[in-house]
């Protein structure tokens, strides 16, 4: 091969390699950055600089892409699909690859959602669904309340006056039975609950019905029945056919002691307390 | 067939003498690390994420790879003027364009086995397995899809250039992996001459999502019945047949001119 011919090479090489750099240096700097955001200098002055500078605005909506992600996980990796206009040959065998079964992981196996939901955070630290979602699979599925209390930690760190975090603090404590940290952490929910809230948002309304009704319980099994009967007035106020609440209100009023009574009624309520969002999906097959 | 094999063998002469795909596997092997080195909230064992993401690094080098050194065959050996002394060798231009692509799919397959090789070793360092079975339908699928891809990179470089190859190939394996299988749901939102557009979309492209097991590797959800990876086979063999005689028919009766680089 004479040099010309050696030369007419370079091209090719050219073409593919500062492509392939490119991509290179964008993953490392992407893989080392999570790490290192790990690190407390970088704590200290504010996760936000960093990613911002990384990948300006585009670091949101990568973040909900992953936690995104961490959805398909938690739903043992099957993602949540629309229905199809029609069905041919290539989406049967594309059913057989990926089926459109509802199920959700249990146990250990939740842990599997976890980095996902640590690199939306990291990417999104505003992103308190990812915050309260880890919670959640930490603590509800996987058993794990200390690890729970952990990343709520670190998501109030980010999100210092957010009531949807103090209440999963506040419902969290109460799982673990610390009755006080509990009543703590839901009086700030409610002091930092948005006052001017539209008539219309159902999510708010109900938050804070939880907001009141845990605070309830907190207090009255602490024995602090003043408040706990304040607060049940106040559900009284805005969901006035609470029976449940009536009747609690009443037996303080009346000087009995409740604590057992609510202590069963607290049980019932955490229980019931979760709902899949894809349970809500009319479009979502389930299979059993 | 020997001599298809001969031209086989120097492509992947070609690709080792080049730096790709060493910075592939280093790059590969780089992010494989740092993924380990996650903290999770202080929480360990979770293997599933390194699965993930390094089968996605796998498929998205992989196609890099396919894509370079099959759109880059034809043109170098034009460039070059090797051409011209391969064409004086008594070997047909099919047989040229079939060692191209068996050189081109081979290399690949061997570089996306060690990309494999690799991941196994570091799941396996995690504490973690692939089910065998599973992953061998995964690599088999997927060695199947660059089949493919190898093959349209291939026929769009015997009438374009390697960059306008490549571009070209780019987009056509974007468009079938991403798009094409949504076109079922966008359809129930469309009608008329869109709804038309997208049916052809639909039938014209090859349906590369159909190659990808990743998900049933990752989440340990057990092999896929041997009628649909016999079925693969079958759709895969058709779209390289398709993809290599259209390629053939740009190339057989292509002049090339003595003293016009490209």
């Amino acid at each position: 091969m004479n040099r010309s011919a050696a030369t007419g090479s370079l091209p090719s090489a050219t073409l593919a390699l500062p492509g392939l750099a490119a991509l290179a240096l964008w993953l490392a700097a992407f893989a080392l950055a999570c790490y290192t955001l790990e690190h407390p200098a970088l704590q200290s002055r504010g996760s936000n600089s960093f990613w911002t500078f990384l990948l300006g605005s585009g670091r949101s909506a990568l973040g909900q892409t992953l936690y995104a992600h961490a959805d398909v996980y938690f739903h043992g990796g099957v993602a949540n699909s629309s229905r199809p206009a029609f069905r041919h040959l290539f989406q049967r065998w594309a059913e057989v690859i990926a089926p459109n079964r509802h199920r959700h992981e249990e146990g250990v196996s939740i842990f599997e959602t976890l980095p996902w939901y640590r690199w939306a955070t990291q990417l999104d630290p505003q992103n308190v669904d990812a915050w309260l979602d880890a919670t959640y699979a930490a603590s509800a599925i996987g058993q794990r309340p200390e690890f729970a209390a952990r990343i709520l930690a670190e998501g109030l760190r980010h999100n210092p006056r957010n009531y949807r975090l103090y209440l999963e603090r506040g419902r969290l404590a109460l799982r673990r039975s610390d009755w006080s940290p509990a009543a703590y952490a839901l009086d700030v929910a409610l002091r930092v609950f948005p006052e001017n809230r539209p008539a219309d948002d159902v999510e708010a309304r109900q938050a804070l019905l939880s907001l009141l009704n845990l605070g309830s319980f907190a207090h009255e099994i602490l024995g602090e029945r003043d408040q706990a009967a304040a607060r049940l007035r106040q559900l009284l106020s805005l969901a006035p056919d609470n029976a449940v609440a009536r009747t609690r209100l009443a037996e303080l009023k009346r000087g009995a002691d409740t604590r057992a009574a609510a202590l069963a009624y607290l049980q019932q309520t955490l229980t019931g307390e979760h709902r899949c969002a894809r349970e809500t999906d009319d479009e979502h097959d389930h299979h059993p | 067939m020997n001599r298809c094999l001969v031209i086989a063998r120097m492509v992947w002469l070609d690709l080792l003498r080049r730096k790709d795909l060493y910075v592939l596997l280093i790059l590969l092997g780089g992010l494989l690390l740092a993924l380990l080195s996650l903290n999770v909230f202080g929480l360990g064992g979770m293997v599933r994420y390194v699965k993930d993401a390094g089968l996605l690094l796998a498929w998205l080098f992989s196609w890099i790879l396919a894509i370079s050194v099959a759109s880059r065959q034809l043109p170098q050996e034009e460039t070059r003027r090797t051409i011209y002394s391969l064409l004086a060798k008594p070997l047909t231009r099919g047989e040229l364009l079939f060692g191209k692509w068996l050189g081109a799919w081979s290399v690949v397959c061997a570089a996306t086995s060690l990309f494999y090789l690799l991941i196994m070793l570091v799941v396996a360092a995690r504490g973690g397995r692939f089910e065998p079975l599973t992953l061998a339908q995964t690599g088999l699928l997927h060695a199947l899809g660059l089949g493919v891809l190898t093959a349209l990179a291939l026929a769009l470089s015997t009438r374009a250039t390697q960059s306008a190859a490549a571009a070209l190939a780019y987009v056509g394996a974007l468009a079938s992996y991403l798009i094409v299988p949504q076109v079922p749901v966008f359809l129930a939102a469309e009608t008329g001459l869109r709804a038309n557009g997208l049916l052809i979309l639909y039938y014209a492209l090859p349906h590369l999502e159909l190659f990808d097991l990743r998900q049933r590797a990752v989440h340990d959800w057990g092999p896929v019945p041997g009628a649909l990876v016999a079925g693969l086979v079958l759709y895969s063999l058709v779209w390289i047949a398709l993809l290599l005689l259209l390629g053939w028919l740009g190339f057989r009766r292509k002049r090339f001119a003595r003293g016009a680089a490209r």
